[in-house]
Order: C-alpha cells, then structure tokens, then sequence
C-alpha cells in the first residue's frame, strides 16, 4: 500500500501483437535478439533498431513506447559522449583544434551499440508488455522448462510484490515509531526485519506446497496451451521477417 | 445433531504435542467428531488452535519441530503417520495468516495448481474454478493478481482453494475473521450446507457462528473441553479523561487504483469531516475494501490524501509530522514488530525501566520471549504494549478485536483509555462496535458519516 | 525437524530468497556519500551466499538480480546480472563456510565479491557489444563501491538475522 509495486510490465490490449500466440513470440523474441548480434549493414541495424520500435508504438500506443525508451536515453547520451575515445585511428570525420573528436570507424561502432542495444532492449520489453507473465511461463513450459523451475517462478512473482509492500509496510511502521524531530527509517533494523518474516515464511511455505499436494503426481502433466487462429500463419510472419533481417544484415 | 451416524465413520483424534522448546501445547487432548458434523474450537489466542491445524495436515512436525504422540483416526486409518501431500484429500485447512498459505502471482494458478496435483482432468479442473469462484463471489478475478486482492478477498481465496479440492475434513482456521458482516453471513450458510466434516477454530464468539455449527468445544489445560458458554457480560470501560487537544479532518479525497485490470472499481472514500479528541473513543465501522485501513493510514501519516486537510488543535499537520503524534497498531502485528525479543522491542521506545516493567505486566508479557515464536494474539499484545510506552496523543486500531480475546482487547482499550489517548477504533464487527464506548461512526458508498 | 521432503522446501528457499533479492535492489535504495543512490542488491546477494551457501547463492542471488532487471525495465542487462550475481554469490558461499568464517576470510569473500561485480560488469557489457568501453569503465567505481557496501551490510544482515531467527541454519542445504 505504502508504495506497492507491479511485478507486470503488463499493458491491457487487442492489438495484433497482442494475439500473437507466446510460443513464437518467445522463439522470435530469443531469434531477433541473437540476429541483433550478427546483423552489420547500416540497413540491418536501423531495422533492429526500428522493428521493436515500430511493433511497441502499434501494440501498446505512444506512451508506453516513450516510457520504454527514455530509460535507455541517458545511456545512449553517455555513450555518444564516450564516443571521440573509441577507435582512435582512422577516417576522420570531425576533428577540433587538432583534437580527433570522431573517426568513421568510431561513430559506426557507436551507431552500431546503440541499434543492438536499443533493438534488443525494445524487443524483451515488448514481450514483458504485451504477454502476463504467467502466459510467458507457460510458454516456456511448452519448450520444456522443467517444472519445478516453472514453479519457482510463478512463486518469485507472487514473493516480489509481496515482500516489496511488507518493506513499505515496515518502513512506515518503523518511522511511526520514531522520536519527535527525526526523519526517515532506520534502515538496517527494517531490512532486518523484512529477512527475517520472509525466513519465516520458508517452512510455512514448502508446508502450503506439500499440502496442496505438490509431490504427489510423479509427472508433471503437460501444458495446456490453446493453438490460436492463424497459429501457423504467426510462425510463418516471424520466419519471414527475422530471415530477411538475416539477409538484410 | 443427525442420530443416525454409524460409529465408524467418526474422526477420532488423540495427541499430546510440545514444542521442541519445551512448551507443552496438548497433553492428551482428544476430539471425536462424526462425519458430517460442524465442530468449532473456541479459545483465547495462544491456547493451541493453530498448532492444531497444523499437526492435522502434517506442517507438524514436517515443518516445525515438536514432540507430537497421538493418532487421528479417519475411517479406520491413521493420518498422523501419512506423508503432507498424501493426506490433501483426507484434511485441507485454511490458515489464520492468508499470506502464509498464498503461492502464486494469479488467482487462476493458486486454484488450478492443487487440482492439477490431485490428477484431474482439465475439464473437471475448470468446473470446480467456475464453481468455487462463483460460491465465494470471485468471479471477475479469475485473471487478477494475488497481490491486487485486499485481505478479505484473500480470505475468500484461500476457502476457494479448500473447497475446490474438497477433502473429507475442513479445517477453518480464524477463517470468519477479515471477512465482512455479509461474507460472514454467507460463509456460516455455506458451512451449514456442507455434508463435509468442518473444524472451525475461532478465539471469540460471532453472532454468525450459532447456526453454522453443531457443537462447540473449547481447549483448556492442554485438553479438548465442552464450552461452557460465555455468556456476552457488559463490560464496564473506564471514564473517559477528555484533554485539550484534537485531530480533525476535513473535506478528504482518498483513493486507490486497481492497478493491473480495468475490471475491478477504483476505490475511492471521502470524509467530509472527522474528530478525534484526547481521551474520548470512537468507533470506525465499514465494510471490507471500504476504505477504512486507507483512512487510518492517511492520519497517521502513511499515505497521502488527494485532497482536504488533517489538523491537530487547528493548525494543519504536514504528512511526516503526523506520524509522530498518531499511533497506528496495523492489523498484522508483525509488520510492526523487527527486534529479537520482547524486551528488546520495548526497549527501543527510549521507556524507562519502570515503565517497561509495568508494561510487561499490564499486558501480560514475557519479556525474553522471542518476537518470531509469539503467537499471533500474543504478538498483538507486544504491538499494544509497544506504542502505549510511546508518547503518542492519539491512537488507532485497525481491527485489534481480530484474532484476540475479548478479555485481551477490552484490557488492551481500557488501558489506552486511562492513559488518556484519543481512541479510534476500526472494526467490521458489530457486536464489538456495540459494545465500545462513545461515538459511532460508519463508512457507506464511499462517505464517513456519524451514525 | 523430522525429515523432509527437500525439493519443497528448496523451491521455497531459493523463491524467497530470490525475491529478497530482486526486492533489496529494486526498492530499498540508500543515499550514496558521493551522490546518488546505492541498491542494496550485493547486500542481498552476499546474505544468501553467508546464510545458504555457494548453491543457494548461486540460483537466487544470480536469478534475483535478473528478475530485478526484468521488473524494473531494463530486461537487456538480466543474462549479464545473472552471470555476475550469480557467480558473486557462489564464490563468497565458497569462502565464508558455517563456522569457518575468521575475519580474513571475510575480507577475501568482500574483495572477490568486488572483483567479480564491477570486473563482470565492465567486461560482459563490452564482450556483448552493449556499450563503449570507456562508459563501461566509468561505471566501475560505482560498481566497486555498492558491492563492497554490499558485502558489509550483508554480513551484518547475516549476524543480525541469525540473533533473531533461530534455526536459521536448519535451512542449509
């Protein structure tokens, strides 16, 4: 309550990327960001750089696309500024008072780490915004995540929020507790305290787990994931546009 | 009570259990209960009912150690000795702490997970979501986190689960408690229309408990004993020693989003005016999800209203600087407890030795105790004695009677009272409400009224 | 406590703990004496490692620092905050075993947990291509001073939990 936090990045919507089953979402996902790698023309990059940019702004809108991108700006800001040391020898493109400022060589290796970065920063975050997380569980389920490991995972999902609003809660209540005058909360009693409630909660929680009866199938039946409309046709479109990508770079 | 039940199908516990400490919790203790019958355990926090439900479904010793001898007998077999998991169908509980029992991120996956363990197909698995999300009104949050639902939904979460597996024996523990007067209502029903065997546990009598069940007993001594009915006694609060000074609210706007769904309603309460003065009690009623928490939270400073003012004797009270004249018991009283050990608790308000020794006894408290073995009433009282040695003006309980004796919390309201703390009291219950001091207040559709 | 079925309570071992982690570094942040802010994520790390061991350390520290970046919108570093987590935390799990835990050792446990951390950062970023070297370079300091911070917090964390959480050893593995 006191700050509450959202372990989904999650943004409600009906766009096409939306309806695009997990399952070749996470192979395209995993695919473009390897592609990323390899990719080197000018063409090839601007594309990485410009296809999770353009699929994000038609599935979740202007706003969340910004949101998404001003955090990678002050990097790439430091990063241009960086730039007059990289590749110090070659084609000198600008140079002041004798002083090499860029060589063709270094503006391209920067053009170059921004487009990947960019490209595969763009190309998670557009999984985690438009897939629940459970989906993307269940996804990777199908390809044979193990099932203990799925487990796991839904649990951390459940634990972050969870142990995210007791710290607020014993934040505030530490602070509730402080003498006229002072401010804030002194920090290494409440993380104290937040370790030692989540601790408690380990034998209650395998307890919770064995007593809904985990253990008892001896194999984990499979997943049920229904095939959409157009699931083959969804395939097909990540192929084709990952593969020109592939020629393109 | 049905005549008709043949004797083998009676549930037959017997068990003598300490904790590895050396705390004796049952010394043959023996419960019969008959198929299909409504038992309810009534007794004060502290007196074994949670180790109880713990020993039935196998968390102990599992999981915590103790010294645990005994059998329960069900249809001929003796569960004690069967692994956790193999017992799911036989005893379910639902535990007093719903953040204890809760594993996953989404509702859907807290359901599906056991009946995907017992085996079902998917078919059956979605009938029994649909219907228990229907029998506990959770139908628009199939989707929704776990996280997003306040303690009440929880609650009704968490019975979700036990009756979507549906074993033979229900254990509910405190499980009326952080319902509303509706769920509650709703929930002795269900009980009363269930063929299931249930052992309700419970440390004070509600009005809605009468018709759900056939038979009350009660744990005394470490032993299983017939309640010998406590008859509802007025009790006498002291006077109340009005001071000078007053908290008032005017004109506030509180609100808060649901954040991940557009289907659940966005919150929103507002208090045209409210007082407090030193000294006097008032009683805050409402509705699970009414908003009462986020209230209480605004005037001791947690959160921060969207509109209106907070003042003490006139002049407005910055955020922060409530915090150091409104005292806040939240409901969980761990999350107000961090230091090892009681003493170690009460020394950190700066109190005097006197002071602290006189608190320890007021509130019936062990000093060396350690904080994380306290049971949850117990640790209630530590929370209470706590800020009374703090010099706060004014204090606010968000729902103390939960969980606590009536004993305990009348003693626990009374010595506020003659400290001369300015009271607010926020409760769902009525009888309790009815049965405190001074005003009434109520929250409906969104708006604090006096009642 | 009687015998247990391990792989529950390992999965509710390494879940939590993995969740203190990503929880440590996305929302308990203290001022930093030169300015900004330091994530108490090598705190966490360096508990798990003291209080769990190498394994444990291994899984949750390296698996709670990704989930962190996942959450917190920087997806792009969770493979690289895996690897040097969770390496961070199995080397010092090595180091500081139950009982054996002289000061020495603690202070290698704390310059490994320097090395790894700031070392990893500069050379997996740049071995990835997803930064120049000199801004990586000028990351470095910052990433020598939240993991030795870390590392003392930690350990003090661990002494700390340990006073009030009896059997907290009983949990190893």
């Amino acid at each position: 309550m006191g700050c509450s936090m959202n372990v989904s990045s999650y943004v409600y919507g009906t766009s096409f990327y939306h309806r695009f089953d997990v399952r070749p979402k996470l192979i395209a996902t995993l695919a473009f960001s390897i592609i990323a790698f390899i990719v080197s023309s000018h063409a090839g990059l601007l594309l990485v750089f410009l296809i999770p940019v353009l699929i994000m702004l038609l599935s979740v809108g202007r706003k969340e696309t910004w949101h998404c991108y001003s955090r990678l700006l002050p990097l790439f800001v430091l990063i241009i500024l960086f730039a007059p040391l990289q590749e110090r020898s070659g084609e000198v493109l600008f140079s002041a008072g004798g002083f090499v400022l860029a060589t063709r060589e270094g503006a391209e290796s920067v053009l170059r780490i921004i487009a990947r970065l960019g490209g595969i920063s763009g190309a998670l975050m557009l999984l985690l915004l438009t897939e629940r997380n459970e989906m993307i569980i269940k996804g990777l389920r199908a390809f044979h995540m193990p099932y203990n490991a799925a487990l796991a995972a839904s649990m951390i999902l459940r634990f972050i929020p969870y142990l995210g609003e007791l710290f607020a809660e014993i934040r505030d209540s530490m602070s509730l507790r402080l003498e006229e005058g002072r401010r804030g909360y002194p920090i290494l009693p409440s993380i104290t305290a937040l370790v030692v409630a989540s601790i408690r909660m380990i034998p209650e929680t395998a307890s919770s787990l064995e007593e809904r009866g985990f253990g008892l199938r001896k194999k984990a039946a499979g997943v049920a994931l229904k095939r959409p409309e157009y699931y083959l046709i969804q395939w097909l479109i990540s192929a084709i546009i990952l593969l020109s990508l592939l020629i393109l770079g | 009570m049905l005549m008709h039940r043949s004797l083998g199908l009676m549930k037959e516990l017997e068990v003598s259990f300490s904790y590895s400490t050396g705390e004796e919790i049952f010394s043959s203790f023996s419960l019969s209960v008959e198929e299909g019958e409504h038992v309810l355990v009534l007794s004060p926090p502290g007196s074994g009912k949670t180790t109880l439900a713990r020993i039935l479904t196998g968390s102990i010793p599992k999981y915590i150690d103790g010294n645990i001898e005994g059998r329960f007998i069900v249809s001929g077999k003796d569960i004690l000795s069967l692994d956790i998991k193999d017992r799911m169908e036989i005893v379910g509980r639902v535990s007093q702490n719903t953040d204890e029992m809760m594993l996953f991120s989404s509702v859907e996956e807290e359901l599906s997970f056991p009946l995907e363990n017992l085996g079902l197909e998917q078919a059956e698995i979605e009938k029994r979501i649909d219907d228990v999300l229907a029998l506990f009104g959770l139908e628009k949050y199939r989707t929704v986190s776990t996280s997003e639902l306040s303690g009440g939904e929880k609650r009704r979460l968490m019975l979700s689960v036990l009756f979507a597996v549906n074993p033979s024996v229900y254990i509910l523990d405190e499980s009326f408690d952080e319902l509303s007067p509706f769920w509650r209502r709703r929930l002795a029903g269900i009980v009363a229309a269930s063929s299931n065997t249930i052992i309700a546990l419970g440390s004070h009598e509600l009005g809605e408990y009468s018709t759900a069940f056939d038979r009350i007993v009660t744990i005394a001594d470490g032993k299983c004993r017939e309640y010998a009915g406590h008859p509802f006694q007025a009790v006498s609060f002291p006077q109340f020693r009005l001071g000078n000074s007053r908290l008032a609210a005017s004109s506030l706007i509180i609100e808060r989003k649901h954040r991940s769904s557009g289907i659940l309603p966005a919150f929103s309460l507002s208090v045209p005016y409210f007082e407090l003065r030193e000294g006097e009690c008032v009683t805050i009623l409402g509705e699970n999800g009414s908003g009462k928490s986020s209230f209480s939270r605004v005037l001791s400073g947690l959160i921060e209203e969207k509109e209106g003012k907070v003042e003490i004797d006139g002049s407005p009270v910055s955020v922060k600087d409530r915090r150091h004249n409104i005292a806040f018991l939240m409901q969980n009283p761990y999350q107000e407890l961090f230091l090892p050990t009681v003493l170690d608790e009460l020394k950190s308000t700066k109190a005097g030795d006197d002071a602290i020794r006189e608190a320890l006894s007021l509130f019936s408290l062990d000093g060396s105790a350690y904080i994380q073995e306290l049971s949850y009433g117990k640790a209630k009282m530590v929370q209470a004695a706590l800020f009374y040695l703090l010099p706060r003006r004014f204090v606010i309980f968000d729902e103390l009677d939960s969980a606590l004796s009536y004993d305990d919390f009348v003693r626990i309201i009374s010595l506020y009272i003659k400290k001369g703390c300015g009271i607010a009291a926020i409760t769902h219950d009525m009888k309790i409400a009815s049965m405190l001091p001074g005003r009434k207040l109520r929250i409906d559709d969104g708006v604090l009224h006096e009642c | 406590m009687a015998e247990k079925n391990r792989t529950a309570l390992r999965i509710s071992l390494i879940a939590i703990m993995t969740a203190i982690v990503a929880v440590f570094t996305l929302v308990i942040r203290i001022p930093s004496p030169i300015g900004g802010y330091i994530s108490l994520c090598d705190a966490a790390v360096s508990f798990v490692a003291y209080a769990f061991g190498p394994i444990t350390g291994l899984i949750a520290g390296g698996l709670g620092a990704a989930f962190a970046d996942l959450i917190g919108g920087y997806p792009q570093w969770a493979v690289i905050s895996f690897i040097v987590h969770g390496l961070e935390a199995f080397l010092m799990g090595l180091i500081v075993k139950k009982g054996n835990s002289s000061v020495a050792m603690r202070i290698v446990a704390a310059l490994i947990a320097v090395i790894i951390v700031a070392g990893g950062y500069l050379l997996l970023t740049t071995a990835f291509g997803l930064t120049v070297f000199s801004e990586a370079v000028l990351e470095v300091p910052a990433n020598i001073a939240q993991s030795a911070v870390g590392a003392v917090i930690g350990l003090v964390l661990y002494s700390a939990v340990r006073k009030a959480y009896r059997g907290l050893d009983n949990l190893r593995w």
